[in-house]
């Protein structure tokens, strides 16, 4: 007589436990989680998607009502007519410069955006583009349910991260467990099998429904929130594979615990406790001590920092305009006229001087960031459960690494727009247009409103998001293995006695 | 070759000798019960046989093969009926049958679970019924068919009777002897004093984890017999 096979054992498991109601309740709940993740961070993308086409549009219409009112400028004035202010004038440059050029910075959803909404429902996916807006654009926010953002959006990677390991331990809770709360494990333990392969058996089945359930069903809710799979094939099968590992993560898990051969009540409260601590505990734990270690700067003072600044930058106005004078060969000579200047002509000097001098308290801000984001990288490796959340918002696009490029390729196109417009708006200095005859309503030293580029957000090439989630995806079947390792290798002896 | 020996087996828990140099054998065909109260060390030596508990001391051998240095291969060759059999409530009894048979190493087709169901007294309408309606009886029963379909040479009888009526005591006597016939040899553990008196070659008395008598059932009859135990557990 000699023991069972394994794959014996197996395919027995597999055809009982398939006959579990709990198992499939348990998928049904899952299944209905990921459609509702995934349509909820669609719905949440898809107004936004609108939103950067109405923002499109505006763009147009603004373009086209600039130059339409351009034309209208170039009209005879009427007799008696009074003076027309020179922001109000698209053909003044200076007025141009400051009051008509307007460009939005756009960042379009990608194809698998409904897998996690990452930051997506706190940094704006569009920003106005100005040109004397300090460091690009000010701080945009779309409306959103406070509670919300503070509960954070139920979407699909939420539902992968929090609860499918939820449905998984519990099924491996009851149904591994089972024999021993209804006073069978002695007469199991009797037969000619050892606890390695039995256990290993019942939770192989279980795998072996759940695996393909679970990407199945993740695959039907990506669907069902409009997602291209021809478009995302890539980062779906890598999420997919994410997914696995991350399942057979929590396998390991079970089976370290599993191997203890506990009652229900046990494994569930063993699993409970891991749980709470990988998903709650360990990450507000760890974001406390980052904290405590590395407290961010403070966001009020840097505001405090920004009016104080504004206003030394005004009070010293004249002595700044007259430094840049004549720190410039062109226009050194016409020193006497930085008393005349117009509005928009001061700023194309006092904007850059008043960067320059808010640099010194902004870049601590960015530094705390990009450690955060350090940090957060690193968390990821240690957290399964960070980590996970973090590949998935890189897949869907929705990662705070896109967004911070989005800013500043956005700060990068208005430095653009600066080079092309001040310029010409401080030509005007050295060499202004002859003012015409008071037969013309506009100034008309700008013609014709200028082509100016609309912002194209270079994307990050979609190799290199694989690239960034791929190591990660390695580390956890590494500990996926060492963990199922560990709970086999203690499972050695039956503990019946 | 015995089917089951222990020499001078010995295990503590806590400090207390729970079996203390306990030896016998079996041969096949053999029926031993081994008599004693509650707390004798009946259970602990049937979990030391399975390989559930390791000896702190002593040999044991089932069919020849070291049960502690290779449990598994010794629980083999071992079954194993409990006091209460439990089944899975939402098999059948052929399923149930069909289950612990796998994970004795066998496979065995539905005519041939129902046959030992059979021979295990289980009535033919309740092959097919899920075990979640069975009484005590009935699971025993089915624990008997799971216990012959192992094909052993060694069977284990934690308490058998316990529970049963008069009419599945005698059933199981009457399995216990067929299997006895068969060659099986049989270890239970028990304190029904008249029942093994109808089944039993020879007897063994444990007090605190010793031997302290062990008879040729044939030489002795129920009334000895009960005196003979109150007499060895008062000493």
């Amino acid at each position: 007589m000699t023991a069972p096979r394994f794959v014996d054992l197996f395919a027995w498991e597999w055809r009982r436990t398939g006959r579990s109601p709990l198992l499939w309740s348990v998928f049904l709940i899952i299944a209905s989680s990921f459609v509702w993740g995934a349509v909820n961070t669609a719905a949440l993308h898809s107004a936004q998607e609108a939103a950067i086409e109405r923002a499109r549009q505006a763009e147009r219409d603004w373009e086209a009502s600039t130059r339409e009112r351009a034309r209208a400028y170039h009209a005879p004035i009427s007799a008696g007519a009074g003076e027309v202010a020179y922001w109000q004038d698209p053909t003044d440059v200076a007025g141009y410069s400051e009051y008509f050029v307007r460009r939005w910075a756009l960042k379009p959803h990608l194809a698998l955006s409904p897998l996690a909404s990452g930051v997506s429902d706190l940094a704006p996916t569009r920003l106005e583009i100005k040109l004397n807006t300090l460091f690009g654009f000010g701080d945009t926010y779309d409306f959103e349910n406070p509670r919300g953002l503070a509960l954070g959006r139920f979407d699909l990677a939420f539902a992968i991260v929090f609860l499918l390991p939820i449905g998984l331990l519990l099924l491996f809770a009851l149904l591994v467990t089972f024999e021993r709360d209804r006073g069978m494990l002695r007469l199991v333990a009797a037969q000619a099998v050892g606890p390695r392969s039995w256990t290993g058996a019942r939770v192989l089945a279980i795998l072996a429904w759940a695996i393909p359930v679970v990407l199945a069903a993740m695959t039907g809710a990506l669907v069902l929130a409009g997602v291209p799979l021809a478009q995302a094939t890539a980062p779906l099968l890598t999420a997919l594979t994410a997914t696995l590992l991350y399942m057979l993560f929590w396998t390991g898990i079970a089976l370290v615990v599993l191997a203890r051969q506990p009652g229900a009540g046990a494994a569930l409260g063993s699993f409970a406790a891991i749980w709470a601590a990988l998903t709650i505990g360990l990450p507000l734990a760890g974001s406390a001590v980052a904290g405590l270690l590395d407290p961010a700067p403070s966001a009020v003072a840097y505001v405090d920092v920004q009016r104080r600044v504004s206003d030394e930058v005004q009070a010293e106005r004249d002595l700044i305009l007259a430094r840049a004078f004549a720190a410039r060969p062109d226009l050194r000579r016409h020193s006497d006229r930085v008393g005349t200047l117009d509005y928009a002509t001061r700023l194309s000097f006092l904007i850059p001087e008043t960067e320059r001098r808010l640099t010194p308290f902004k870049a601590p801000i960015e530094a705390h960031r990009e450690r955060q984001e350090e940090i957060a990288g690193a968390a990821a490796y240690l957290l399964p459960t960070l980590g996970l959340e973090a590949a998935f918002a890189t897949l869907a696009g929705t990662d705070p690494a896109r967004q911070r490029a989005f800013e500043s390729q956005a700060r990068d196109f208005q430095l653009d727009l600066r080079r092309r417009v001040h310029p010409l708006v401080q030509r005007e200095i050295t060499r202004p247009a002859p003012a015409l005859p008071r037969t013309m309503r506009g100034r008309l030293n700008l013609p014709e409103p200028l082509t100016l580029p609309a912002f194209v957000f270079q994307e990050p090439a979609q190799s290199d998001r694989l690239a960034r989630v791929l190591p990660f995806a390695a580390w956890l079947g590494l500990l996926a293995g060492l963990a199922g390792t560990l709970g086999l290798s203690r499972m050695r002896e039956w503990r019946v006695s | 070759m015995s089917a089951l020996r222990l020499e001078e087996v010995s295990i503590s828990f806590n400090g207390g000798r729970a079996v203390d140099r306990l030896s016998l054998a079996l041969e096949p065909g053999e029926v031993y019960a081994l008599l004693g109260p509650n707390g004798a060390g009946k259970t602990t030596t049937l979990n030391m046989i399975l390989g559930f508990l390791k000896p702190d001391s002593g040999r044991i051998h089932v069919d020849g093969i070291d049960a502690v240095a290779d449990p598994l291969a010794a629980r083999a060759r071992t079954a194993y009926l409990p006091e209460t059999v439990m089944l899975h409530p939402a098999l059948t009894a052929v399923e149930n049958l069909t289950y612990f048979a796998l994970l004795a190493g066998r496979r065995i087709d539905p005519a041939t679970a129902r046959r030992l169901l059979g021979d295990a007294g289980l009535q033919e309408d309740a092959h097919q019924r899920r075990a979640s309606g069975f009484s005590k009886g009935m699971r025993q029963k089915v624990g008997v068919a799971i216990a012959l379909a192992k094909e052993a040479r060694l069977l284990l009888l934690d308490e058998p009777t316990s529970g049963l009526d008069a009419s599945a005591a005698n059933d199981l006597s009457e399995v216990i002897r067929a299997a006895s016939q068969r060659g099986l040899a049989i270890l239970m553990a028990t304190h029904d004093l008249f029942r093994v008196k109808d089944v039993a070659h020879r007897l063994g008395i444990l007090r605190s984890g010793c031997l302290v008598d062990e008879r040729d059932a044939a030489t002795i009859g129920p009334i000895e017999l009960e005196q003979l135990y109150l007499e060895r557990l008062a000493a």
